[in-house]
């Protein structure tokens, strides 16, 4: 469900909250996981995916029903985090990265598993060490398929500038992810 | 440093290169050290980027919404009610103070005193006035026009002002979706 169904939305527009329950019910997901991804703490991200929610419920007479609504959406909760990490006086990455539920099964294969859950924190933290607005732009295009047009739309950048940014963002990824393969490999060489 | 650079480009583009354009940084990737860990390093990145798993909120996570709306729709309306009494303070407030710097320049404290009390003279007047014609009213309209009609006239002045009052409120509330 990437649009809205226009009587939903008229519904929701006319305040009927149990239709924008039914909204809430299908965005749920991308909504928290976009937070998710961009705090790395999952408290703080049902938190924010909440106010998004608001935020949304608030200014749902504002949205173009001629554009996407998940872009929308979306866009509303990369702002709201992007202006909560600016507020953090500390760069801060949780190592709750594999929240309950979302641990692969150990079995048939403990070590992959283990693997596999040590390069998603891997992922998370080399993520967690991009400036907020950069985090949201790679999130957005690698989860969201956001296109470039997209990206320059929800951020308010030009295209041009959203492509020049993701090409140095790419390169302080790939710094970034040398690095921090010092920090990961010992435990990775011990398993 | 410049050939590098071209060859960064080719890596980290994000748009799919020509084959001989690849052919070129494979035979580059084999002589530079540099280059090639750099490009690896961002191969890993993408793999695992592309792998990670969609995140799930937890399952109360609708039901805490409906729980929180009616504290966030009551929040709202008080930040909007008291936004709106702001505004008209200071409004009032900075009217009055430029009312009273304008006075305090062009006028003189003599002139000043003469002109409040004039004005307080003038004001008792107009009451005095207005009590008159309001008696002078009273006193001719009832034989003129019958009780019926004046009850009705007094109604809708009294509904009037209340649509007016309600329509301020409505217009204190605006910004805040309400059911």
């Amino acid at each position: 469900m990437t649009n809205l169904d226009a009587d939903l939305l008229k519904q929701i527009k006319q305040g009927d909250d149990l239709a924008f329950t039914t909204l809430l019910e299908h965005f749920q997901t991308p909504v928290f996981n976009l937070c998710f991804r961009m705090l790395g703490n999952r408290q703080e991200a049902e938190d924010a995916a909440q106010e998004t929610f608001w935020r949304a419920y608030q200014g749902i007479n504002k949205y173009d029903p001629n554009r996407s609504f998940s872009t929308w959406l979306l866009s509303i909760a990369a702002h709201f985090c992007i202006d909560l990490l600016r507020h953090r006086s500390l760069p801060s990455f949780s190592m709750d990265v594999l929240p309950e539920g979302n641990i692969p099964d150990p079995l048939p294969n403990p070590e992959k598993s283990v693997m596999d859950a040590m390069k998603q924190a891997q992922v998370q933290q080399v993520i967690s060490l991009l400036k907020p607005e950069d985090r949201a732009m790679i999130i957005l295009f690698y989860w969201y398929d956001f296109s470039e047009k997209e990206i320059g739309k929800s951020l308010s950048l030009s295209v041009s500038a959203v492509k020049s940014r993701l090409h140095r963002i790419r390169k302080q990824l790939a710094t970034l992810w040398l690095l921090s393969e010092k920090q990961f490999s010992p435990v990775t060489e011990g398993t | 440093m410049t050939i590098h650079r071209h060859f960064e480009d080719l890596i980290f583009s994000g748009t799919s290169i020509s084959s001989a354009e690849k052919k070129y940084l494979i035979e580059h990737l084999k002589a530079c050290p540099e280059c090639e860990t750099l490009f690896n390093s961002w191969q890993a990145v993408c793999k695992q980027i592309q792998s990670v798993q969609v995140v799930k909120p937890s399952p109360n996570f609708v039901e805490k919404w409906n729980k929180d709306l009616d504290n966030r729709k009551l929040l709202a309306r008080t930040m909007q009610a008291r936004k709106m009494l702001l505004i008209s303070s200071t409004g009032t407030v900075l009217a009055l103070l430029i009312t009273f710097g304008l006075t305090m320049v062009l006028a003189s404290p003599a002139g000043l005193i003469n002109g409040v009390i004039n004005s307080i003279n003038n004001l008792v007047v107009v009451i005095n006035l207005l009590h008159m014609f309001s008696a002078a009213i009273i006193n001719v309209i009832p034989p003129i026009i019958p009780f019926y009609y004046t009850l009705v006239f007094s109604s809708t002045f009294c509904l009037l002002t209340v649509l007016w009052i309600y329509s301020i409120w409505r217009i204190s509330l605006q910004g805040v979706r309400t059911k």
